[in-house]
């Protein structure tokens, strides 16, 4: 299939996913959530202020146009004000975007450098004692809670030893990087490094157990030769399309550590808006959430195709 | 023709599988921990364990027996809570409330004949209304590990019965179940929790459940449906069809038991995932229900009693939920090399 | 002969350790010698422990957990390469050994080109620096393993290449090297008939050319006659008998060798039954043949009339192209005789098979069986059935050979009750020489003639009148493969039962049908009755078919070496 035509046929499906989110996120918050008007209103609210608050909302139009409506926000970004601010929900989008990126970018870079080095490592030396103890130690430390590296990291490197600001965010991206987001990356990274090397080091050695690694041997290529060039060449392909799948969980993921930094990023404000029942903006992040996943799973399917020439040549 | 049959007893893949986890030593130790966790958490739930986790037994903040060296606990002197008509001088009238507090003072005396102590330390120490931190995990354990658990089972159950007609049927079924797949992983995992729980307007554990569930079920369904692909095609499913089986038995029937050990080890993947995500829900408060306690409430508490210096309540819990996930990991890691199937020719 | 020796092979001893598990010694004590441009065949049927010796004279074998005897000596020229350093290792098979192994395309790294992976080859055998020195001498290669227009082949990946270029490929890497010793481990197994002849005529020229040895391993002992001078046969890791292919092919001193000989069928040779070997290696001669067969002429059991399949491939685009497995075709099949359907991969023989069991559908035709009106014969599965090739995947693992041999009772409503079921699938099971021990036992703990035999049986229990052959004595060694042959005809003469048998062995073919239809690309190509088309073959594709097979005439001219 010519690279253009997949293209065109990997976007129809994408939109028809879109589509089942829009749908989904409706169901969710327009069915399934009851009546936002009893939200909204307070408890004291009469039935005439109930009945008010229905209208200005439109829930008192059927299901479909109500349905109709919502791919129109989507479609116009806008996705109206938020319940708890007023603020426009789209604004509030852009604003957080900014500092969720700082926190990311960084974080994803060097775990994806530290984990693929680390699992070379252990899938070269496989059985030795390094192997086994990375393994142990990476076990165990998946086991604790993140919370409790979160907790235990901002209390003695912030809050006792003073090494780094306990929480806060300034305006410039490199006050941020060199200051406030130093513990949050170290900590995000702790904490996300172990699954990776787990899982890079599974598919390292599943191409190790190839017969064609036998076939480079049996050439005399030396053993560095073999894991740099061979091995790794085909263990690129799942380990590059899992770290492009695992993009749009990091924008969330990291929420933790926005709440507990004083981040204003996209993170914290979904814990705000889940704690404030503040519907439009749930939906909005969803809806933003899921384009940029689709994007992303786009992109990773085309490096895909195009690190893998079975792919790419059938 | 001669017949040679190995001279051992007959096994199914099972009881090979489970020989083989308990002739390796880490599948042995971490089946033996997970055991003792089930076998907790069973006693909790039948009360016999962890009952009186809500009574204030100590002192606030009481530390650990082990590493205080105050005398060990504070006795008040029996009734002086209820000696009221001392206190309160009634110039000749008669109390109209009397007889009730007479009576209440006989039942006090009755009910409480032993002093009421108060312990100044406890093996695990005590959180901020003087709980016992030790009874406290007990049930914290119990909320977390059940939710985990009937959780992975809803979500296991739902994962394998659509993976599995998508995969065997293809076609429209398929097109259809994987869409829906496709719609619920392009919203990020704990966007997808996060939104379900605000659509929820109640908290509980049964909403927990119905939450994590009904958002967990995604991974079981891609992988048995990628099993149920391959093995459609395979020959002694054509051979079933061949000789008259219908195609309900040979999905359920003749399938099914070929990829259990996916779906076994897919569930106790679930399980370790749920119990984070729970742990994860209930500290930012849209979990549990106050009137209930899990590792993710006792880590929310644990947060402010750490700045205060008071770091037993985040030790405990941390180190409970520790050894159960990680013999849980260990276990699952032991069940997927046991439970290959390439090892049984 | 050269007094010293290329390679030597002392005691070979090689265990496998798995932890927890019982160590399993799968080569016991093997000696042999290959002289300087001979060929050496390993014969052995599979768990002779062939490809094993082969593997640790690279010293390719798992080092987690393959362990040699300390015994064990490898002597190259004269040095026990067993001592060499990792690098020394490396150096020798860089420049002396070659090796090519069963899967191609598995072998190949399936991300980099021809052009890379066979330049590196040739980078480091030669140490040439420069670009256009190596790519001139890659384009070499593949010319001289007789790959046409080399120089458009350089970016093909190895997929691209059909089974045949990719092996073709492989020996190109492995003879880059100017090795002395050529490692061949079944380098034809994977391979359809005429692709095998092609590749065994290459390896031969190649020998010639370039005066190397060859260590040739295979489980088929009429390749053997083809290529070798001398031979060692091995069996449950022990060499049984070695000498010179001459006289070993010719006149074999041990009983396990002479049952290889013998009980794979010929063309010349046709007994109405084959030898067989015993547990222990020992040669059982043929029964003679219980009855002549009397089929009635006149009773169809299966017609197929103008059956044709096509199926659906992912296109460019949205447009799904179809792919025309099997162009419209027809037959009649008699009861009690034979069709033998002969032809390569992807001939669509494998389709009809399944068109004819019911698994699949036909886009056109129908497929009739003439017998269906006599009561108690309604559905499809009680007038055919399927033995498929693979034994170790048509039985449900998870199911005792009681469940498995009385499940089909049940779902066709045979027998009244459990006992009852379970009384006739032993008979059944005795009747395939089983018995009733089995029954409560999983299909893993069989061997895969056992495991084929359970297949057979399961078949029969609801007693069909036709019975497909999918293969189904392709995946089993030679012995295991006389006695199911042996079974199917005993059970044929028996039962009235008409037989469909499809394979890509033209011997095992002729031995068992009475006519033939040669299929090609989804194409009827011939047909007749089997000796004429034996014969006198008339279409061009069946002569070539018959040139191919393998003789296993040792060479005549024994001048090399």
């Amino acid at each position: 299939m010519s690279g253009l035509l997949f293209l065109v046929r990997r976007l129809g499906q994408a939109l028809l996913t879109l589509l089942g989110v829009i749908l989904l996120v409706f169901v969710l918050f327009n069915w399934v959530g009851g009546d936002p008007a009893l939200i909204l209103a307070g408890k004291m609210a009469s039935a005439q202020d109930l009945a008010n608050v229905r209208h200005q909302l439109g829930l008192d139009r059927p299901l479909w146009q109500q349905f109709l409506d919502f791919v129109g926000q989507v479609l116009r970004g806008d996705y109206g004000e938020s319940w708890a601010t007023h603020e426009p929900v789209s604004a509030i989008f852009r604003s957080r975007l900014g500092p969720s990126l700082t926190l990311l970018i960084p974080m994803l870079v060097l775990e994806t450098l530290v984990a693929i080095a680390v699992a070379l490592l252990v899938a070269a030396l496989r059985g030795s004692w390094l192997d086994q103890g990375v393994r142990m130690v990476s076990t165990v430390a998946m086991s604790i809670s993140l919370l409790v590296y979160i907790i235990v990291g901002q209390y003695v490197f912030a809050y006792l030893w003073g090494w780094f600001p306990v929480k806060g965010w300034g305006d410039s991206v490199l006050t941020n990087l060199r200051i406030y987001a130093l513990l949050p990356v170290l900590l995000g990274l702790f904490v996300s490094v172990a699954p990776s090397i787990r899982l890079y080091r599974s598919f390292i050695l599943e191409e190790i157990d190839q017969d064609f690694v036998r076939t480079a041997r049996a050439k005399g290529l030396s053993e560095v030769r073999i894991l740099f060039v061979h091995v790794l060449r085909n263990a690129a392909i799942p380990i590059v399309t899992n770290i492009l799948m695992g993009l749009p969980g990091l924008l969330t993921g990291a929420f933790l550590l926005e709440r507990f930094f004083a981040i204003p990023g996209i993170g914290r404000e979904i814990i705000l808006a889940v704690e404030r029942s503040d519907f439009p903006l749930i939906k909005a992040i969803t809806v933003y959430v899921a384009m940029a996943t689709l994007a992303v799973n786009l992109l990773g399917d085309l490096c895909y195709r195009w690190l893998d020439p079975r792919v790419r040549l059938e | 023709m001669t017949q040679i049959y190995s001279s051992r007893r007959s096994e199914n893949a099972w009881s090979l599988a489970l020989r083989r986890l308990w002739r390796d030593p880490v599948g042995r130790f971490s089946l033996g921990v997970v055991m003792c966790y089930l076998v907790l958490v069973g006693m909790v739930l039948a009360g016999w364990l962890g009952a009186r986790w809500n009574d204030p037994v100590a002192v606030n903040y009481a530390p650990p027996t082990w590493c205080a060296s105050v005398a060990n606990r504070v006795t008040l002197p029996a009734g002086e809570a209820w000696d009221r008509s001392s206190v309160i001088p009634l110039y000749g009238w008669t109390d109209p409330l009397e007889p009730l507090w007479s009576e209440a003072r006989a039942a006090a005396q009755r009910i409480q004949p032993e002093p009421v102590s108060y312990r100044l330390t406890l093996l695990f120490g005590a959180d901020k209304w003087g709980r016992d931190v030790g009874q406290k995990v007990l049930k914290g354990t119990q909320t977390s590990v059940w939710v985990g658990l009937v959780a992975a089972f809803v979500a296991t159950f739902i994962g394998t019965v659509l993976g599995a007609l998508a995969g065997y049927y293809g076609r429209w079924v398929d097109d259809l179940l994987n869409g829906f797949y496709g719609v619920l992983t392009s919203i990020p995992y704990l966007l997808l929790v996060f939104a379900v729980a605000a659509v929820f307007q109640q908290k509980g554990v049964g909403t927990l459940i119905l939450i994590l569930g009904l958002t967990g079920w995604t991974g079981v369904f891609r992988l048995v449906r990628a099993e149920y692909l391959k093995h459609r095609t395979r020959e002694y499913v054509l051979a079933a069809g061949a000789l008259g089986a219908s195609h309900g038995r040979r999905v359920w029937v003749h399938i099914l038991p070929n990829v259990s050990h996916v779906i076994l080890v897919q569930f106790s993947q679930n399980l370790v995932g749920f119990i984070k995500s729970e742990v994860i829900l209930s500290f930012l408060g849209f979990g549990v229900p106050v009137s209930s306690v899990s590792w993710g409430s006792m880590l929310n508490e644990a947060q402010n009693e750490l700045i205060l210096g008071k770091w037993w309540q985040l030790g405990v819990t941390t180190v409970a939920m520790a050894i159960f996930v990680t013999a849980l990991s260990l276990l699952t890691d032991a069940l997927r090399d046991a439970l290959d199937p390439r090892l049984n020719s | 002969m050269n007094p010293l020796p290329l390679l030597e092979v002392r005691d070979l001893e090689v265990a496998f350790h798995q932890a927890g598990e019982i160590p399993l010694t799968a080569v016991r004590g093997v000696d042999f010698t290959v002289p300087p441009c001979a060929t050496v065949a390993l014969v052995g049927e599979s768990g002779s422990g062939k490809s094993v010796t082969a593997l640790s004279i690279l010293r390719l074998l798992p080092e987690s957990h393959a362990r040699l005897h300390e015994r064990s000596r490898i002597l190259w020229e004269g040095r026990n390469l067993l001592e060499f350093s990792p690098q020394a290792m490396r150096t020798l098979r860089r420049r002396s050994m070659g090796m090519i192994f069963q899967d191609p395309l598995g072998a190949l790294n399936p991300v980099f080109t021809i052009g890379m992976q066979l330049g590196e080859s040739v980078r480091r055998a030669e140490g040439m620096g420069s670009a256009r020195q190596v790519r001139r001498r890659t384009l070499e290669l593949l010319a001289q393993v007789g790959i046409a227009n080399p120089a458009a082949r350089l970016s093909a990946y190895p997929h691209q290449l059909s089974g045949g270029q990719q092996q073709r490929v492989m020996i190109a890497m492995a003879i880059s090297t100017h090795p002395q010793l050529l490692i061949a481990d079944e380098p034809t197994t994977a391979l359809d008939v005429t692709v095998q002849r092609q590749i065994m005529t290459l390896l031969r020229e190649l020998q010639r050319e370039l005066s190397m040895a060859i260590l040739f391993i295979t489980h088929d002992l009429a390749l053997v006659g083809e290529i070798a001078d001398e031979v060692v046969v091995m069996r449950q890791g022990r060499v049984v008998e070695q000498g010179r292919c001459s006289e070993v092919l010719v006149a074999p001193r041990h009983d396990y060798t002479r049952a290889l000989l013998t009980c794979r069928p010929t063309l010349g040779n046709l007994p109405a039954r084959l030898p067989m070997i015993d547990d222990q290696g020992n040669l059982m001669p043929a029964r003679d043949s219980s009855s002549p067969r009397t089929p009635d002429p006149l009773s169809v059991a299966l017609e197929v009339e103008g059956v044709s399949k096509s199926f659906v491939v992912q296109g460019s685009g949205w447009r799904r192209s179809r792919f025309q497995a099997l162009e419209p075709l027809g037959f009649a099949l008699q009861t009690g005789r034979t069709l033998g359907v002969v032809g390569e991969s992807g001939s669509g023989k494998s389709t009809l098979a399944r068109m004819v069991a019911g698994i699949l559908a036909p886009d056109t035709g129908r497929i009739h069986f003439p017998g269906a009106g006599v009561p108690g014969r309604s559905g499809r599965a009680t007038q055919v059935q399927m033995v498929f090739q693979n034994p170790f995947a048509s039985l449900n693992p998870r199911f005792t050979i009681a469940q498995l041999l009385t499940e089909p009772l049940m779902l066709q409503g045979l027998g009244s009750h459990a006992d009852e079921r379970l009384a006739l699938a032993v008979r059944w099971l005795e009747r395939v020489g089983l018995n009733e021990r089995a029954l409560n036992r999983y299909p893993h703990e069989f061997s895969g003639g056992q495991r084929q035999r359970i297949a057979i049986a399961r078949c029969l229990t609801v007693n069909p009148r036709v019975l497909i052959c999918d293969e189904s004595v392709s995946a089993l060694d030679v012995s295991v493969q006389a006695q199911v042959l042996n079974l199917l005809r005993d059970l044929q003469d028996e039962l009235d039962l008409s037989l469909l048998f499809i394979s890509h062995d033209l011997a095992v073919v002729r031995f068992m049908a009475d006519e033939i239809l040669v299929l090609y690309a989804g194409q009827v190509v011939e047909r007749g009755k089997a000796e004429d088309v034996y014969a006198r073959p008339r279409h061009p594709y069946t002569q070539q078919l018959l040139k191919a097979i393998p003789q296993g005439i040792p060479l005549s001219s024994q001048g090399e070496g």
